[in-house]
């Protein structure tokens, strides 16, 4: 897990080793074309915003990365590796976590049993039916929630927490599953002030601790501002423009379809 | 029992766990053998019981069949060790021997049964009609199969022998079976809270989410039910040494969904509130029905709607259910009852 490319620096860009590469993806709904020929390179450890209008082709472009869709033409590259098209659970062993738009946590569950579930997934132990957790995985686990400012609720069902604590919850779960690449879809939809800025410095710490690339969907101007960094703007299925906060914030076109509306 | 001691049960399971094992531990002292016979029974009852917490309430599979595992196990064991199995003899034939032989059997049928259910993606209401079919055929083949006693069953199962000796009394056979149904509350509670049972949780809650963590979540189903069958199957056997008979009522579907209304009534998704919904079910049957004929039936469906209505989980299920783990808790004891 530990032969990773060097980090890569965003603006000389001589040494483009993309961890995810989208060449041209494209995905047609009957005679719609919610994905159309995105190409993006997201580097390694790079934390990068994509925003767009409603029904633009985010949550479908995750989608085509994840195997859920098959895309209509085009190809994905993860570490290199053509992926295109593999099966869901495939993908999601490679590396690739993802964090839903509807929270995908497990309800029934105590709240450490959700993190328990991803943590296992990669296999780090015999999956044992006698098998025990070691001390070691416990505290791992204890570490993730208190990450997620969730220790305290450990034993309650997840169905008891907030809404706000579920998107934390499920990014603890996808964090305990050791992605290489995080895609978070709307993490701070229907989040006060408050708990949009912590989600943002949750993720940003996050991105600058464990150097995994995170790909992050949102609508939140303030959520944007506050994580910084590269952002991609989607309109109808394309991608618009790309560039800073600052670059996109400023740009007529991009408040004309987007920002100016929301406004 | 009044509240403040049920509080205080609740708070300790342990503690509650050794007083129901004490009852269990003494109840022979009382001298009264024509209720250790009942006992015993009920016993093994609560050990299919246990079987059926295990697919249904943990892993969340609706199985309307479970009986099958039961009187395929009781059937084994009874042509086995009476040596009515060609090729099968001698040392094999022992009783001991049979009983391995049943729940293997049985383990081996429910991983075939299991890889097409799950693996063809049944579930729900589909996966409960071709479990109440397999157990109306099963019941059917036993009754017109002549060489396995057809409609009368089998009599005359050899009792088991420990040390030499054979179990015939019914006081040692009581402790037999009750250390058996020890063993197995044991053993299932290891696997339900080891992370393997997690997964197993996990997938009955969210099969998609599950399965996009990159678990084959068939294979899991699969594995519990298996589990969950080589339960009911050894519990068939011990049925056949305990009574020294096997029936086709025992395989079909009339004793699939008693074993699902015990379960229902005791609290599915508790171990020892299933195990004790059977003993309690039991119990009434055989206090209640001498009384109320046939009324019994009425009064049980009557009681079975009241529960499902009003105790969801069942009439044990919320005293005995795993206390939420304690942040501090020792690792290995993360999430065990
Ligand atoms: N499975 C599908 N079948 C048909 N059309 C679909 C399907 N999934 C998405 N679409 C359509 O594709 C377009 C893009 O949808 P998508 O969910 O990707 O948008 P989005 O950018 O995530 O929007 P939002 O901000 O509302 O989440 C929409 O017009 C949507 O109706
Ligand atoms: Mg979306």
């Amino acid at each position: 897990m530990d032969d990773r490319p060097d980090r890569f620096v965003h603006e000389t860009g001589r040494h483009r080793v993309a961890l995810l590469e989208t060449q041209g993806i494209t995905k047609k709904f009957g005679g719609l074309t919610a994905v159309d020929h995105v190409s993006l390179k997201l580097a390694d450890a790079e934390l990068r915003c994509i925003i767009g209008p409603n029904g633009c082709g985010k949550t479908t472009l995750f989608n085509l990365i994840t195997g859920h869709y098959k895309p209509s033409g085009g190809r994905i590259l993860f570490q290199g590796r053509d992926i295109t098209g593999q099966a869901v659970h495939r993908i999601s062993r490679m590396g690739i976590g993802r964090k839903f738009q509807v929270p995908g946590v497990f309800d029934e569950l105590t709240v450490y049993e959700n993190i328990r579930v991803p943590f296992f997934s990669g296999q780090r132990q015999p999956m044992l039916m006698f098998g025990r957790m070691d001390a070691a995985a416990h505290d791992e686990i204890m570490a993730n929630l208190a990450g997620i400012d969730l220790a305290s609720k450990a034993g309650e069902p997840a169905s008891n927490l907030s809404h706000g604590q579920r998107q934390w919850l499920e990014i603890g779960m996808v964090l305990a599953s050791r992605p290489r690449l995080m895609l978070l879809d709307e993490p701070t939809a229907g989040m006060t002030v408050a708990e949009t800025r912590k989600t943002a410095r949750l993720i940003r710490r996050i991105s600058a601790q464990t150097g995994i690339s995170i790909l992050v969907i949102e609508h939140d101007i303030g959520f944007i501002r506050e994580i910084g960094g590269h952002i991609t703007v989607m309109y109808k299925g394309a991608i618009f423009r790309e560039g800073s906060y600052r670059q996109i914030q400023e740009d007529p076109a991009v408040r004309e379809i987007y920002l100016g509306r929301r406004r | 029992m009044s509240n403040a001691a049920a509080r205080t049960l609740r708070a300790h399971p342990l503690a509650l766990q050794l007083v129901i094992l004490a009852g269990f531990a003494l109840f022979p002292l009382a001298g009264d053998d024509y209720l250790v016979v009942e006992l015993t029974q009920y016993l093994v009852y609560g050990i299919f019981a246990m079987g059926l917490s295990l697919v249904w309430g943990y892993a969340g599979i609706l199985c309307f069949g479970h009986a099958v595992f039961f009187g395929l196990g009781a059937y084994v064991m009874a042509l086995v060790s009476k040596g009515m199995v060609p090729g099968i003899g001698g040392a094999l034939a022992s009783g001991w021997a049979a009983m391995a032989l049943a729940v293997a059997v049985v383990a081996l049928f429910a991983v075939l049964l299991g890889y097409f259910l799950f693996y063809g993606r049944l579930s729900g209401p589909y996966l409960g009609i071709v479990t109440l079919a397999i157990s109306v055929i099963a019941e059917r083949v036993a009754i017109k199969w002549y060489y396995i006693g057809g409609y009368n069953g089998l009599t005359g199962i050899p009792p088991l022998s420990l040390g030499g000796r054979e179990i015939i009394d019914i006081v040692p056979m009581y402790y037999l079976i009750a250390s058996f149904a020890v063993g197995v509350y044991l053993l299932c509670r290891r696997i339900v809270a080891s992370p393997f049972g997690t997964i197993v949780a996990a997938v009955r809650d969210n099969e998609d989410r599950a399965e996009f963590f990159g678990y084959n979540t068939a294979y899991y189903k699969i594995v519990i039910f298996a589990v969950g069958a080589a339960v009911a199957g050894l519990a068939g056997a011990l049925f056949a040494v305990v009574t020294e008979f096997v029936s086709p009522t025992m395989i079909g579907f009339g004793m699939s969904t008693e074993v699902l209304i015990w379960v229902a009534l005791g609290g599915k998704e508790v171990l020892l509130a299933s195990f004790l919904g059977a003993l309690l079910v039991r119990a009434m049957e055989s206090f209640l029905s001498d009384v109320l004929t046939y009324y019994w039936f009425l009064i049980l469906g009557l009681f079975f709607v009241a529960c499902v209505m009003f105790f969801p989980r069942g009439v044990f299920g919320r005293l005995l259910a795993a206390r939420p783990m304690a942040t501090g808790a020792k690792a290995g004891g993360a999430g065990e009852t």
